[in-house]
């Protein structure tokens, strides 16, 4: 299960750096989001975990792609 | 009397016992039969074809085709059901297989259910709630889709470019990193070791590593990020480098 999704990640990785920072900062807030989740019992943090973490990782893309561009 | 007696068996019976013992063989009855029809359904356009149009395409192009589908999706038909298995459940991954966009709807979809439920994921539990989790993403799905057509498209179509491409491009990738990140966290060594071990073969295939394998060697990359993490997280398991529980 984690094979797959690490080879779904890097896949999206090797395609670009705006890519890159997608998967990086989609993962992060994840874990940041869960982690508050888990040390303070709020339950809709954990509902809307993956919905914020998908919309943050899309601006992290965009805001890559507008100021670094494709460095890779 | 007789009716009773069956009453009185089923509430003896635990959870487990019903979901053994009737919730399963049921799913495994009409999973296979729902899939079947869809695999007989696929064949109606080329049978329109044939029957309709009398149109047969020479048996050295099905061939071909055949071959080129099975270089490049062929990895696939192993790698997906194995690895994604344990998270979907029986039912889910019956109905997963059936509806199409596993890796980036269904499957995310399956563990924000179980996230949020807060059941074990590969238990009787986790795989009612997934299942629940993707009935409710397909019908979601098909609702959106549906209004999507009718009136979305134009919305789509006024939003920047910027924009239209950043939903197309960059949302599946945020998706990948916070599933990947979700399931990671219970498993740190594994979740490094399964990023390395992918990394490592993107960039060999990237560098023309595989390029004596036949056909496109995506499917070696995929092969040794999935069954190598297995691997090596199974012998790491024998030996007590990680743990059951967080």
């Amino acid at each position: 299960m984690l094979g797959a999704f690490g080879y779904l990640a890097t896949g999206e990785v090797m395609s670009g750096s705006p890519f890159t920072a997608s998967v990086a900062v989609g993962g992060l807030m994840m874990l940041a989001l869960l982690h508050i989740a888990d040390s303070r019992d709020v339950q809709w943090i954990r509902e809307w975990a993956l919905g914020t973490a998908m919309i943050v990782g899309l601006f992290a893309g965009v805001l890559t792609q507008v100021t670094l561009g494709g460095l890779w | 009397m007789a009716g009773k007696q069956t009453q009185q068996r089923s509430t003896d019976r635990s959870t487990e016992e019903v979901y053994e013992e009737e919730f399963v063989p049921y799913i495994n009855k009409w999973g296979r039969r729902t899939n079947l029809l869809a695999v007989a359904l696929s064949f109606g356009p080329a049978m329109v074809l044939l029957s309709v149009y009398g149109i047969l395409p020479p048996a050295g192009a099905i061939l071909g085709g055949i071959i080129s589908v099975v270089g490049a999706w062929g990895a696939f038909w192993l790698v997906e059901p194995i690895s994604y298995y344990p998270v979907l459940g029986v039912s889910g991954t019956y109905m997963a297989f059936l509806s199409g966009n596993i890796s980036n709807l269904r499957l995310p979809s399956s563990a924000a259910a179980q996230e949020a439920a807060d059941v074990e994921i590969g238990t009787p539990e986790g795989d009612i709630i997934s299942t629940l989790g993707i009935a409710g993403s397909i019908f979601v799905n098909i609702t959106i889709l549906t209004v999507g057509v009718l009136g979305l498209v134009s919305v789509f179509q006024a939003l920047p470019e910027l924009w239209q491409n950043a939903l197309e491009l960059y949302l599946v990738p945020a998706i990948f990193g916070a599933i990947f990140a979700q399931f990671g966290r219970d498993f740190p060594k594994v979740a490094a070791i399964a990023l390395s071990l992918a990394f490592v073969a993107n960039l060999l295939l990237e560098f023309g590593y595989f390029a004596f394998l036949p056909g496109d060697p995506i499917y070696a990359v995929i092969i040794i990020a999935v069954f190598g993490t297995m691997f090596i997280s199974k012998w790491m398991w024998q030996r007590g480098m990680i743990g059951q529980d967080r």
